[in-house]
């Protein structure tokens, strides 16, 4: 994994940025070392975790990496489709939980998907409604909610958001559902 | 003495108006309340509350976040004696003894000895935070940039070497985190750096995205999959006063525990959790003969550990407030939280800023008075809490950390980032590495790389620089030694004993 890391910065900091000289550095002196240094580091790293023998790394324990590399390689495959890059980042990370979710990380498919969802959305929908969907999706994530303290927790929880947030520290945040931002979130062409 | 006095008397000024005196109980309140919740730290909630204080007052913002990461430290052993789990990292082994206390029906006194040995540790680390801040601050102000540079190698790598766990997967963290904190514009060029065309990225990664994806998402992930199961032991709390003979017992674990937690804290990669570990060696090592058998409800096991965390907990924003160094990860999002509010934290914060600063330790010093009475008497109310269950508060975590991630901006992109930091906070977790490293070297990183061009260009690319200076050349030949240390075997051994619980 981090051999991985440091040879893409090694690479990115090569191909796109100015290393420069010690004296006059340029903006990619200190990414390229410090990459090189952790392609170093992550190999020593993975030599001695294949000497020890006992502790071969399960499906399990890789499943949320490759998630993450799965979602930013869907983000890359969007941008490429055409989708402004806030776009591709959102359904690339969208489709990542769903991943998740489908590949037996439930409990983290579901709730960073109702986080991602929440960011999306609650511009348009309003804290009210976004926080109800947040914390319902929440809820599958967990096997031991009921769904009358779900109810009450969401009541609960968005009075005091709105108390909280909006009157307490003032933050400017819609309520309730905005039409004309909603359609805006959903027209992903146009590029911003 | 005098200055010293002039200044602490400015402190009592600025901690003493209603509303810092208000924050500081808010932050110890909500301090104690995560510290006797197991399953969310300090460095989740500060994270949480970080987008919450733009609106206030710099002092007041501090003064309460703070509060958080001492508060935490009270709060903790209630749970450790009651519940026998750990309500903090670093109350792990305050559960050794004081659950066994509490078997023995001693958990009255085994709660009080841990609040009046944080107390005595509080006050007596605001006292050495107090007295060594303006000559450690003197000092810091003939740092060079390759002295700051030297002296963050050694934070970073003292973080390492102190903390637990593997060295080689800590040390790819660090690197992984540095590398993290070099996202955005570059200051000298205002090149873009990995930022992918997308403009948000520019800006460099939201510092309260990361944290709260690391710890906060991650803890609620972890946790949600665990079963519920607590055996609280409420049934009686017993007398909460200490008898004669066991204080007289407790009196020198209190004071060693003091001493031992507050040079402990000011050590790069210190701080509470450090401290409370290697106190309880010291207490099992230094105890010949002991009435109770360590581990069987030993007073000392619990008075020692409880009294070194609070110091280290106080005594750690020693390199926070004199270098601008933090020297672990609460300390890191301290200093996020002083540049959100446009401080740049450093040996200047005490000439250009004395109000926040005395203020700041005043009101610890006031925070702790504030402990002692809200732990003791409201011991019952804290136990009640305890048996409201993760499924009902996992949802309220999760709503504060959506807004607050996303109110920083007003930006759902800052959502999206911090969901995929999340994805890779649970890889972290599967693979074993500990993500405080990463935070810290994403704090670092950007100051690190600027004090190494400095460095450098001053020195014409000479990287001799850093040898030829005197105070680098140490500080270099220090976080050398402790890799040297680290690296021979026995002494790794033994470093693994004292992490994994005895």
């Amino acid at each position: 994994m981090f051999v991985l890391f440091g040879i893409v910065a090694m690479v990115l900091s090569r191909r796109t940025l100015d290393i420069g000289t010690a004296a006059d550095m340029g903006p990619g002196f200190f990414p390229y070392y410090l990459g090189t240094l952790l392609a170093l580091m992550g190999a020593v790293l993975s030599a001695s975790a294949l000497r020890i023998r006992d502790r071969d790394p399960t499906p399990a324990s890789v499943g949320p990496f490759l998630i993450f590399l799965a979602m930013i390689g869907m983000a890359v495959v969007a941008q490429l489709l055409g989708l402004s890059s806030r776009a591709a980042v959102a359904s690339g990370v969208l489709a990542g939980c769903v991943l998740a979710i489908a590949t037996g990380e439930r409990t983290m498919g579901l709730l960073l998907g109702a986080v991602a969802l929440f960011g999306l959305l609650v511009k348009g929908l309003g804290l009210v409604l976004s926080v109800t969907l947040l914390l319902v999706i929440a809820a599958f994530a967990s096997h031991e909610s009921k769904v009358r303290e779900v109810v009450a927790s969401i009541v609960a929880l968005s009075v005091l958001a709105v108390a909280v947030f909006l009157y307490g520290l003032n933050l400017q945040m819609p309520v309730w559902p905005d039409t004309e931002e909603l359609v805006n979130i959903f027209t992903p062409a146009k590029k911003r | 003495m005098e200055l010293l006095l002039n200044n602490l008397a400015l402190g009592f000024e600025t901690a003493f108006t209603l509303s810092n005196l208000m924050y500081c109980l808010i932050g110890c309140l909500l301090g104690t309340l995560i510290g006797v919740l197991p399953g969310i730290g300090p460095i989740a909630t500060i994270s949480m509350l970080l987008p919450a204080t733009y609106v206030l007052p710099p002092v007041a913002a501090l003064i309460m976040l703070s509060g958080i990461y001492y508060g935490a430290q009270y709060g903790g052993s209630t749970t450790a004696i009651l519940v026998n789990l750990p309500g903090e990292a670093s109350s792990v082994v305050t559960m050794l003894d004081g659950h066994q206390m509490a078997r023995r029906g001693k958990a009255g006194a085994a709660l009080a000895v841990s609040a009046i040995g944080s107390f005595i540790a509080g006050c007596f680390g605001v006292l050495i935070l107090a007295a060594f801040a303006a000559p450690l601050a003197e000092m810091a102000l003939v740092f060079g940039p390759s002295e700051y540079f030297s002296l963050m190698v050694l934070g970073l790598v003292g973080a390492v070497v102190l903390a637990s766990g593997s060295l080689l997967k800590a040390m790819c963290m660090i690197v992984l985190g540095l590398m993290l904190g070099m996202v955005g514009t570059d200051i000298n060029s205002g090149m873009a750096r990995f930022s992918f065309d997308i403009p948000e990225l520019s800006d460099g990664i939201g510092f309260v995205g990361i944290a709260m994806a690391l710890f906060a998402f991650v803890e609620i992930i972890v946790n949600v999959d665990l079963k519920d199961k607590r055996e609280v032991f409420t049934n009686k709390v017993g007398g909460l006063m200490l008898s004669w003979s066991d204080f007289k017992e407790a009196l020198p674990a209190i004071l060693r525990g003091t001493g031992l937690g507050s040079v402990l804290g000011i050590l790069p990669g210190g701080g509470a959790l450090l401290a409370s570990f290697a106190s309880y060696t010291m207490e099992k090592k230094l105890t010949r003969n002991p009435l109770i058998p360590f581990g069987q409800g030993n007073i000392r096991g619990v008075a020692g550990p409880e009294s070194a965390n609070n110091a280290g907990a106080q005594t750690s924003f020693i390199p926070l407030l004199t270098l601008g160094i933090p020297p672990n990860a609460v300390m890191a999002l301290m200093v996020g939280a002083m540049m959100v509010h446009n401080i740049q934290p450093g040996p200047q914060v005490m000439t250009s800023n004395p109000a926040l600063f005395w203020g700041l330790i005043v009101s610890m010093w006031l925070g702790n008075v504030m402990l002692v009475i809200l732990n003791l008497p409201l011991v019952g109310m804290w136990v009640q809490l305890l048996k409201v269950p993760y499924r009902l508060l996992y949802p309220a975590i999760l709503m504060f950390c959506c807004i607050g991630v996303y109110s920083v901006n007003n930006n759902s992109f800052d959502v999206l980032i911090t969901v995929m930091f999340a994805v890779l906070g649970v890889a972290f977790v599967r693979f074993g590495c500990e993500a405080a490293p990463l935070l810290l070297g994403f704090i670092l990183g950007p100051m690190m790389e600027e004090n190494l061009r400095r460095s450098l260009m001053l020195s014409q690319g000479d990287f001799t620089v850093f040898l030829t200076r005197p105070l680098s050349l140490g500080m270099l030949l220090a976080a050398a030694a402790l890799v040297a240390v680290i690296a021979v075997p026995a002494i790794s051994k033994k470093r693994q004993e004292t992490f994994v619980e005895e």
